[in-house]
């Protein structure tokens, strides 16, 4: 039976992947660093859907929008 | 056999009552009021667009079956848009999620369309979860026999068995999803009905 090779994989992975996970520990919490960098990029971008304008949202004085 | 206006059948009765709920300009309205024009309001379509993508990635995936999506260029990259689609739904979701609870959304008689909102965030999880189970590689293997223990000790093994690649499929693909699938509708047509939620300074003047 032919052995399945990761190597198609790990040559287009932006990230070698190919490791045990590190994981970050704060007393009581551990989370791995791959899923800490994923919330804190969430958010990151909650923070910038409430702070950053909506386009043409300043100049308009009309009720609705469409 | 015709009709008149005032039947006191059930259909004329629920068809009149849609109407009142749901007027054709209220289902599908040409604008929104002007506080929607905001990023934050963006990430419930952004949920739904991820959804679709899910939907018709599953759709492929179940047509064509393991060994193709295992084995075959394409198969690995209608895979692989069925992963991350899930992973983007579900960034997406929460921080959907985040917005309506830090502007509380429940406000104005919209107790239900938050209460379907987190129901189906918990029927997602467990969609994922029996996705995750009929990947059919060593992964799934991993997760359910890690995962036994764990419902094992609720009780609930007997009946949610997660060693069951049978079960776990059927409630992978038509259960959950579908569960999923009659949730969301439901949540966009009481946010249609109730109108989407004002931002807190809206509220000054009594407007909910």
């Amino acid at each position: 039976m032919r052995g399945i090779s990761t190597a198609p994989f790990r040559l287009h992975a932006l990230v070698n992947l190919n490791h045990p996970n590190h994981f970050l520990q704060w007393g009581w919490l551990s989370i791995s660093r791959s899923n800490a960098i994923v919330v804190g990029l969430m958010v990151v971008t909650f923070m910038a859907a409430v702070a950053i304008p909506f386009p043409g949202h300043g100049d308009a004085d009309q009720e609705e929008v469409r | 056999m015709t009709s008149t206006p005032n039947a006191t059948n059930w259909t004329g009765a629920l068809r009149r009552s849609a109407e009142r709920a749901l007027p054709p300009e209220k289902l599908l309205p040409e604008s929104q009021p002007s506080y929607v024009a905001s990023w934050i309001y963006v990430f419930g379509a952004l949920t739904m667009a991820a959804l679709g993508i899910i939907i018709a990635t599953g759709f492929v995936l179940a047509i064509m079956g393991p060994t193709w999506w295992h084995h075959s260029s394409t198969g690995h990259f209608i895979n692989s848009m069925h992963l991350w689609s899930v992973e983007l739904f579900f960034a997406f979701m929460v921080i959907h999620l985040w917005g309506k609870f830090f502007m509380a959304a429940w406000r104005g008689n919209r107790v239900l369309t938050w209460a379907s909102g987190v129901v189906t965030f918990v029927i997602s999880i467990a969609t994922a979860f029996t996705g995750y189970l009929s990947q059919t590689n060593y992964d799934s293997q991993w997760i359910a026999t890690q995962a036994k223990d764990g419902i094992n000790s609720t009780g609930g093994g007997a009946l949610f068995n997660v060693l069951n690649f049978g079960q776990m499929l059927m409630w992978h693909i038509t259960l959950l999803p579908l569960g999923v699938g009659i949730l969301v509708v439901l949540h966009v047509l009481l946010v249609r009905h109730r109108g989407v939620v004002p931002p807190f300074a809206e509220t000054k003047d009594g407007v909910k």
